[in-house]
Protein backbone atom coordinates (compact mmCIF):
# COMPACT_ATOMS: atom_id res chain seq x y z
CA UNK A 1 0.00 0.00 0.00
CA UNK A 2 1.54 3.40 -1.14
CA UNK A 3 1.17 6.25 1.77
CA UNK A 4 -1.24 8.02 -0.44
CA UNK A 5 -3.78 4.76 -0.62
CA UNK A 6 -5.64 4.90 2.74
CA UNK A 7 -8.83 4.95 0.49
CA UNK A 8 -9.87 8.03 1.66
CA UNK A 9 -13.60 8.87 0.28
CA UNK A 10 -13.50 12.21 -1.85
CA UNK A 11 -15.93 14.65 -1.16
CA UNK A 12 -17.37 14.71 -4.99
CA UNK A 13 -18.51 11.20 -4.41
CA UNK A 14 -20.99 12.07 -1.11
CA UNK A 15 -24.71 12.82 -1.40
CA UNK A 16 -26.66 14.44 0.70
CA UNK A 17 -29.06 11.85 1.97
CA UNK A 18 -26.57 9.00 1.69
CA UNK A 19 -26.97 6.97 5.05
CA UNK A 20 -24.79 4.65 6.79
CA UNK A 21 -26.79 1.62 9.00
CA UNK A 22 -25.41 -0.66 11.73
CA UNK A 23 -27.10 -2.63 14.44
CA UNK A 24 -24.99 -2.75 17.44
CA UNK A 25 -25.83 -6.33 19.57
CA UNK A 26 -24.76 -5.26 23.25
CA UNK A 27 -23.79 -7.69 25.50
CA UNK A 28 -22.39 -8.24 28.81
CA UNK A 29 -18.96 -9.40 27.36
CA UNK A 30 -18.73 -5.98 24.96
CA UNK A 31 -19.87 -3.80 28.16
CA UNK A 32 -17.38 -5.62 30.08
CA UNK A 33 -14.45 -5.11 27.25
CA UNK A 34 -15.37 -1.05 26.75
CA UNK A 35 -15.29 -1.08 30.43
CA UNK A 36 -11.57 -2.76 30.76
CA UNK A 37 -10.59 0.09 28.07
CA UNK A 38 -12.84 2.91 30.10
CA UNK A 39 -11.58 1.78 33.56
CA UNK A 40 -15.22 2.33 34.09
CA UNK A 41 -16.39 0.98 37.85
CA UNK A 42 -19.75 2.39 37.82
CA UNK A 43 -22.04 -0.11 39.03
CA UNK A 44 -24.86 0.98 36.53
CA UNK A 45 -23.02 -0.89 33.82
CA UNK A 46 -21.99 -3.84 35.09
CA UNK A 47 -24.03 -4.41 38.70
CA UNK A 48 -28.28 -5.67 37.93
CA UNK A 49 -28.67 -4.90 41.45
CA UNK A 50 -26.80 -1.75 42.12
CA UNK A 51 -28.64 -0.49 38.73
CA UNK A 52 -31.78 -1.68 40.16
CA UNK A 53 -31.57 0.24 43.25
CA UNK A 54 -30.77 3.11 40.88
CA UNK A 55 -34.02 3.12 39.42
CA UNK A 56 -32.78 1.17 36.14
CA UNK A 57 -34.42 -1.37 34.50
CA UNK A 58 -31.26 -3.61 33.69
CA UNK A 59 -27.68 -2.84 33.59
CA UNK A 60 -26.89 0.73 31.44
CA UNK A 61 -25.03 0.52 28.07
CA UNK A 62 -22.18 3.17 28.53
CA UNK A 63 -22.72 6.24 26.95
CA UNK A 64 -18.64 5.77 25.34
CA UNK A 65 -19.55 2.60 24.23
CA UNK A 66 -22.34 4.06 21.33
CA UNK A 67 -20.01 7.12 20.75
CA UNK A 68 -17.43 4.40 20.12
CA UNK A 69 -19.68 2.85 17.51
CA UNK A 70 -20.40 6.32 15.94
CA UNK A 71 -16.87 6.65 15.62
CA UNK A 72 -16.28 3.48 13.93
CA UNK A 73 -19.00 3.57 11.35
CA UNK A 74 -18.33 7.28 10.66
CA UNK A 75 -14.57 6.51 9.94
CA UNK A 76 -15.00 3.00 8.05
CA UNK A 77 -16.83 4.51 5.66
CA UNK A 78 -14.39 8.02 5.50
CA UNK A 79 -11.57 5.43 5.01
CA UNK A 80 -8.95 7.73 7.03
CA UNK A 81 -10.29 8.46 11.29
CA UNK A 82 -8.28 12.05 10.98
CA UNK A 83 -11.31 13.45 8.69
CA UNK A 84 -13.28 12.90 11.88
CA UNK A 85 -13.95 16.81 13.11
CA UNK A 86 -16.85 17.06 15.53
CA UNK A 87 -19.61 14.50 17.36
CA UNK A 88 -22.43 15.76 19.15
CA UNK A 89 -24.71 13.39 21.09
CA UNK A 90 -27.96 14.36 23.04
CA UNK A 91 -29.07 11.08 24.80
CA UNK A 92 -33.24 10.39 24.85
CA UNK A 93 -33.27 7.40 26.72
CA UNK A 94 -31.30 5.04 28.65
CA UNK A 95 -30.26 1.57 26.72
CA UNK A 96 -30.07 -1.59 28.72
CA UNK A 97 -27.63 -4.47 28.18
CA UNK A 98 -29.14 -7.03 25.63
CA UNK A 99 -30.89 -4.19 23.03
CA UNK A 100 -30.25 -4.36 20.06
CA UNK A 101 -29.36 -0.79 18.88
CA UNK A 102 -29.34 0.48 15.58
CA UNK A 103 -26.80 2.93 14.58
CA UNK A 104 -27.91 5.55 11.79
CA UNK A 105 -25.89 8.11 10.51
CA UNK A 106 -27.26 10.21 7.28
CA UNK A 107 -25.51 13.37 4.85
CA UNK A 108 -27.28 16.25 5.86
CA UNK A 109 -25.37 19.08 4.19
CA UNK A 110 -22.17 19.11 2.22
CA UNK A 111 -20.03 22.43 1.85
CA UNK A 112 -17.13 22.85 -0.78
CA UNK A 113 -14.50 24.77 1.14
CA UNK A 114 -11.11 25.78 -1.31
CA UNK A 115 -8.74 23.25 0.07
CA UNK A 116 -11.21 20.55 1.57
CA UNK A 117 -15.21 19.50 1.71
CA UNK A 118 -17.50 19.60 4.94
CA UNK A 119 -19.89 16.80 4.92
CA UNK A 120 -22.39 17.42 8.24
CA UNK A 121 -24.41 14.32 9.49
CA UNK A 122 -27.53 13.19 11.98
CA UNK A 123 -26.63 10.37 13.72
CA UNK A 124 -29.63 8.59 15.48
CA UNK A 125 -28.99 5.34 17.83
CA UNK A 126 -32.70 3.54 18.25
CA UNK A 127 -33.71 0.53 20.05
CA UNK A 128 -35.46 -2.25 18.11
CA UNK A 129 -38.81 -0.93 18.79
CA UNK A 130 -37.59 2.59 17.94
CA UNK A 131 -37.23 4.24 20.79
CA UNK A 132 -35.00 6.99 20.32
CA UNK A 133 -31.89 6.46 22.78
CA UNK A 134 -29.77 9.31 21.37
CA UNK A 135 -29.52 11.70 18.33
CA UNK A 136 -26.79 13.95 17.15
CA UNK A 137 -24.28 14.95 14.52
CA UNK A 138 -21.25 14.70 13.00
CA UNK A 139 -18.60 16.62 10.74
CA UNK A 140 -16.13 15.02 8.49
CA UNK A 141 -13.44 17.05 6.32
CA UNK A 142 -12.90 15.26 3.38
CA UNK A 143 -10.33 15.69 0.15
CA UNK A 144 -11.97 17.52 -2.33
CA UNK A 145 -11.30 15.21 -5.05
CA UNK B 1 -28.30 15.15 54.81
CA UNK B 2 -30.66 16.55 52.56
CA UNK B 3 -32.57 14.74 50.20
CA UNK B 4 -31.17 13.91 46.97
CA UNK B 5 -30.47 15.47 44.52
CA UNK B 6 -28.67 18.77 45.70
CA UNK B 7 -25.41 20.74 46.18
CA UNK B 8 -23.27 21.24 48.96
CA UNK B 9 -21.00 24.27 49.24
CA UNK B 10 -17.92 22.82 47.61
CA UNK B 11 -19.40 22.36 44.57
CA UNK B 12 -19.86 26.41 44.50
CA UNK B 13 -16.60 26.82 45.48
CA UNK B 14 -15.16 24.38 42.64
CA UNK B 15 -17.43 26.24 40.09
CA UNK B 16 -14.88 27.67 37.00
CA UNK B 17 -11.60 26.25 38.68
CA UNK B 18 -9.32 24.69 36.54
CA UNK B 19 -8.03 21.45 37.37
CA UNK B 20 -5.34 20.02 35.19
CA UNK B 21 -4.46 16.31 35.11
CA UNK B 22 -1.51 14.91 33.26
CA UNK B 23 -1.73 11.04 31.86
CA UNK B 24 0.22 8.11 31.73
CA UNK B 25 1.77 7.59 28.59
CA UNK B 26 -0.94 5.64 26.11
CA UNK B 27 0.29 2.14 25.85
CA UNK B 28 0.27 0.12 22.85
CA UNK B 29 -1.98 -2.21 25.48
CA UNK B 30 -4.31 0.28 26.35
CA UNK B 31 -5.05 0.94 22.90
CA UNK B 32 -5.52 -2.72 22.26
CA UNK B 33 -8.07 -2.86 24.81
CA UNK B 34 -10.02 -0.08 23.69
CA UNK B 35 -10.11 -1.94 19.88
CA UNK B 36 -11.67 -4.94 21.65
CA UNK B 37 -14.07 -2.43 23.68
CA UNK B 38 -15.22 -0.68 19.78
CA UNK B 39 -14.66 -3.94 17.90
CA UNK B 40 -12.56 -1.37 15.46
CA UNK B 41 -9.93 -3.51 14.81
CA UNK B 42 -8.20 -0.83 11.39
CA UNK B 43 -4.89 -1.86 10.53
CA UNK B 44 -3.97 1.75 10.85
CA UNK B 45 -4.60 1.48 14.51
CA UNK B 46 -2.87 -1.83 15.50
CA UNK B 47 -0.79 -2.90 12.62
CA UNK B 48 2.50 -1.30 12.75
CA UNK B 49 3.72 -2.71 8.80
CA UNK B 50 0.26 -1.12 7.48
CA UNK B 51 0.74 2.10 9.61
CA UNK B 52 4.18 2.98 8.25
CA UNK B 53 2.67 3.34 4.72
CA UNK B 54 -0.05 5.58 5.31
CA UNK B 55 0.04 9.54 5.88
CA UNK B 56 0.80 8.99 9.23
CA UNK B 57 3.75 6.99 9.10
CA UNK B 58 3.32 5.63 12.34
CA UNK B 59 -0.11 3.83 14.38
CA UNK B 60 -2.60 5.95 15.32
CA UNK B 61 -5.64 5.59 17.87
CA UNK B 62 -9.29 6.36 16.77
CA UNK B 63 -10.32 9.76 16.92
CA UNK B 64 -12.37 9.16 20.81
CA UNK B 65 -9.44 7.31 22.07
CA UNK B 66 -8.63 10.29 23.95
CA UNK B 67 -12.26 9.79 26.35
CA UNK B 68 -9.98 6.34 27.98
CA UNK B 69 -6.40 7.48 27.51
CA UNK B 70 -6.42 10.13 29.88
CA UNK B 71 -8.57 8.00 32.66
CA UNK B 72 -7.19 7.51 35.70
CA UNK B 73 -7.13 4.04 37.73
CA UNK B 74 -7.18 4.74 41.31
CA UNK B 75 -7.14 2.41 44.60
CA UNK B 76 -10.46 0.65 45.13
CA UNK B 77 -10.60 2.37 48.72
CA UNK B 78 -11.24 5.64 46.68
CA UNK B 79 -14.02 4.75 44.79
CA UNK B 80 -17.46 5.73 45.87
CA UNK B 81 -20.44 3.87 46.69
CA UNK B 82 -21.51 3.61 42.80
CA UNK B 83 -18.05 2.86 42.03
CA UNK B 84 -17.40 6.19 40.13
CA UNK B 85 -14.42 8.32 41.78
CA UNK B 86 -13.75 11.69 42.54
CA UNK B 87 -12.14 12.34 39.67
CA UNK B 88 -15.01 11.91 37.30
CA UNK B 89 -17.71 12.75 39.32
CA UNK B 90 -18.54 16.42 40.24
CA UNK B 91 -17.46 17.17 43.62
CA UNK B 92 -20.36 18.52 46.02
CA UNK B 93 -23.51 17.40 43.65
CA UNK B 94 -25.48 14.33 45.10
CA UNK B 95 -27.63 12.36 43.44
CA UNK B 96 -27.58 9.23 41.00
CA UNK B 97 -25.98 10.66 37.65
CA UNK B 98 -27.07 10.30 33.60
CA UNK B 99 -25.08 11.73 30.97
CA UNK B 100 -27.34 14.20 29.05
CA UNK B 101 -24.70 15.01 26.52
CA UNK B 102 -21.63 14.90 25.40
CA UNK B 103 -20.00 17.51 22.06
CA UNK B 104 -16.53 16.98 21.32
CA UNK B 105 -14.21 18.49 18.89
CA UNK B 106 -11.38 16.20 17.51
CA UNK B 107 -7.85 17.70 16.91
CA UNK B 108 -4.39 15.63 16.03
CA UNK B 109 -5.08 11.91 16.34
CA UNK B 110 -2.79 9.94 19.71
CA UNK B 111 0.08 8.17 18.88
CA UNK B 112 1.81 5.63 20.97
CA UNK B 113 3.65 7.34 24.44
CA UNK B 114 2.02 10.28 23.90
CA UNK B 115 1.18 11.75 27.18
CA UNK B 116 -1.47 14.01 27.18
CA UNK B 117 -2.84 17.18 29.68
CA UNK B 118 -6.27 17.54 30.22
CA UNK B 119 -7.57 21.18 31.19
CA UNK B 120 -10.88 20.57 33.45
CA UNK B 121 -13.75 22.73 34.59
CA UNK B 122 -16.91 22.53 35.93
CA UNK B 123 -18.48 25.56 34.14
CA UNK B 124 -22.12 25.71 35.10
CA UNK B 125 -24.41 24.19 37.83
CA UNK B 126 -28.18 24.64 37.81
CA UNK B 127 -31.10 23.30 39.59
CA UNK B 128 -34.27 22.42 37.59
CA UNK B 129 -37.46 21.30 38.35
CA UNK B 130 -38.23 18.54 35.74
CA UNK B 131 -41.05 15.94 35.43
CA UNK B 132 -40.42 13.74 38.12
CA UNK B 133 -38.68 16.23 40.51
CA UNK B 134 -35.72 18.48 41.29
CA UNK B 135 -32.54 18.21 38.61
CA UNK B 136 -29.08 19.03 39.23
CA UNK B 137 -28.11 20.03 35.42
CA UNK B 138 -24.17 20.06 35.43
CA UNK B 139 -21.72 20.97 32.69
CA UNK B 140 -18.34 20.23 32.02
CA UNK B 141 -15.60 21.53 29.52
CA UNK B 142 -12.01 19.90 28.75
CA UNK B 143 -9.17 20.51 26.32
CA UNK B 144 -6.70 17.92 25.65
CA UNK B 145 -3.24 18.48 24.32
CA UNK B 146 -0.06 16.17 23.98
CA UNK B 147 3.37 16.39 24.97
CA UNK B 148 3.91 18.18 21.69
CA UNK B 149 0.99 20.78 22.55
CA UNK B 150 -0.67 19.89 19.69
CA UNK B 151 -4.42 20.02 20.87
CA UNK B 152 -6.26 16.84 20.69
CA UNK B 153 -9.74 17.33 21.28
CA UNK B 154 -11.93 19.54 23.73
CA UNK B 155 -15.09 18.65 24.68
CA UNK B 156 -18.52 19.45 26.63
CA UNK B 157 -20.29 17.54 28.81
CA UNK B 158 -24.14 17.95 30.34
CA UNK B 159 -24.77 15.13 33.36
CA UNK B 160 -28.18 15.30 35.31
CA UNK B 161 -28.06 14.43 38.75
CA UNK B 162 -31.45 13.70 39.85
Amino acid sequence: MSATALQTRRFVDVRIGEELRHVEPTSNLASFLMGVAWWGAHRIHYDYQWARHDGFEDVVVMGAHMYAWVDRLLTRWAGDPGCLRKLGFRHLAVAHVGDDLEVVARVTATRALADRGDVEWSIEIAKADGTRVATGTALLQLPLS
Amino acid sequence: MPETPYVDDSAWEELGRETVRISDPVSMRHLKEYLAGADDWNPLYSDETFARQTRYGEIVAPPLFYLVASRRVVPRSRLLEDGQYDDVMVPGVHGVSVLASWDIEVGTLIRIGDVLTVRERVSSIEEKQGRSGKLIVVQKQSEHTNQRGEWVARDTQTIIFR
